[in-house]
């Protein structure tokens, strides 16, 4: 039986957990060009669920770091959208991070082994 | 309320909280993607967008006041930079008006001839009580300006090397040079008030004597007992701490005492009669006296606070060390 408390704590950390891989997420996805809905459905087709009020605020953000480009676009018989993608320095971060990524992986792999299975 | 409508309200009172020059873009891309989230839905259900299924949608979007402050991103008005010199600002600007008006307090209660009445006293403390939040909403005003100005923002990558790290200071750690001055100086002073009252006060000096500030008054002479008695028990004090080598609870109460005391030998001297021949200095030696009072006072509350919650005896991580 988990105690409440266990169970506010798991949910913060996982949160927690899930928000520090979401802006790798979001760059992963946007080396094609998406608009906010189109890039949650992607997203939420991989398995991962990001609720919109923390996604489109995000893209803004991360357009405001320099590393998204964006325009609104209007496709024939729909509305206007905003579509983002990534830029020159967008793409470097996104290779970096995955770099990163990938070796954070393999360590955590190593250090969880037996652990949850 | 129609969809459509609740969809407007929702992306206006987003748009209301945020900077104007983002605002309409911000506006017109949640209202299309809102939309758009809500035509999808709909058609999932397999029926038309009504009141319940916007109302749903826009519950788990988020409340609009989280959303704007998602776009906008952390706010202060005084940041981690500046916050630890603002608070040390603030405390001393509002313990120095609340001093000021204090003593103003107590000079008019002592010497002026207006009659008290509770609503009058009460008024009067309102008035310190307001000095003080304005002279607060100043200095926040002030260091709210100096917040956004370039570079005082903590940067997201600081230059710094771990040899400029301050070092941690033993809070009961004795200054030997400071306590060594605070014996010398009151000695020096029993010393000359009670050999040689002639050289500070207005009286006869014996044969062969020299006179040199003789500007107090023949009445300061009965204040000399309570000075000499406040400064010896400075000495003591200062003494045991010395051979001690380190402060304690003890000492820090006895210094709180011998505050206090002090304190009482400046009312004695602010209250008992001329300083000085000379009415205008007289008057400005009273005013430097009860300045001293209030200052004093405020001394006596740090002090005792020191003493009941200072602690440790040396610094964490020599205990550490002696732990491992």
């Amino acid at each position: 039986m988990i105690s409440d408390d266990a169970q506010v704590a798991y949910e913060n950390l996982a949160l927690e957990l899930r928000r520090g891989v979401l802006v790798l997420a979001v760059l992963s996805q946007l080396r094609a060009e998406q608009y906010g809905y189109s890039l949650k459905q992607v997203l939420d087709g991989h398995g991962l669920e990001i609720n919109e009020g923390t996604l489109y605020p995000l893209l803004r953000r991360l357009e405001g770091q320099g590393l998204l480009e964006s325009d609104w676009r209007v496709a024939e018989g729909t509305r206007p959208r905003r579509y983002y993608w990534l830029n020159a320095d967008g793409i470097a971060l996104l290779r970096r991070l995955a770099v990163e990524w990938h070796e954070l992986g393999s360590v955590m792999d190593d250090l969880l082994q037996g652990v949850g299975k | 309320m129609n969809p459509r409508e609740m969809i407007d309200r929702y992306t206006h009172e987003v748009a209301r909280q945020l900077p104007a020059k983002s605002r309409d873009d911000i506006r017109q891309e949640l209202d299309s993607l809102l939309t758009e989230a809500l035509e999808q839905q709909a058609e999932k259900a397999g029926q038309e967008p009504d009141e319940a299924m916007v109302a749903a949608l826009l519950q788990e979007f988020g409340s609009p006041r989280e959303i704007s402050s998602r776009y906008r991103g952390e706010e202060y008005l005084i940041g981690p930079a500046l916050f630890p010199t603002f608070k040390t600002v603030a405390t001393i600007v509002v313990s120095v008006v609340v001093a000021i008006q204090l003593f103003i307090f107590a000079a008019t209660a002592l010497f002026g001839n207006a009659s008290w009445t509770p609503l009058s006293v009460g008024e009067s403390l309102a008035g310190i009580v307001s000095s003080a939040i304005g002279s607060l909403m100043i200095v926040v005003l002030i260091f709210a300006v100096l917040e956004r100005l370039p570079g005082n923002q903590v940067p997201e990558k600081e230059t710094w090397h771990p040899r400029s790290l301050p070092p941690i200071k033993d809070p009961n750690r004795i200054k030997p040079v400071e306590l060594a001055l605070g014996i010398v100086f009151p000695l020096l002073a029993i010393i000359l008030f009670n050999r040689f009252p002639y050289w500070f006060v207005d009286m006869e000096a014996p044969p062969g004597g020299y006179q040199f500030f003789a500007l107090l008054d023949r009445n300061f002479l009965s204040f000399i007992p309570w000075l000499t008695a406040a400064w010896a028990l400075e000495i003591v004090l200062r003494s045991i701490i010395l051979a001690q080598g380190h402060w304690n609870l003890g000492t820090r109460i006895g210094e709180f005492l011998v505050e206090l005391f002090g304190l009482y030998v400046g009312y004695v001297i602010f209250t008992g009669g001329p300083i000085t021949f000379n009415t205008g200095l007289d008057m400005l030696v009273r005013f430097g006296i009860g300045i001293a009072i209030v200052v004093g006072l405020i001394s006596a509350v740090f002090t005792l606070g020191k003493a009941l919650l200072t602690r440790s005896t040396e610094p964490e991580a020599t205990i550490r060390s002696r732990l491992i």
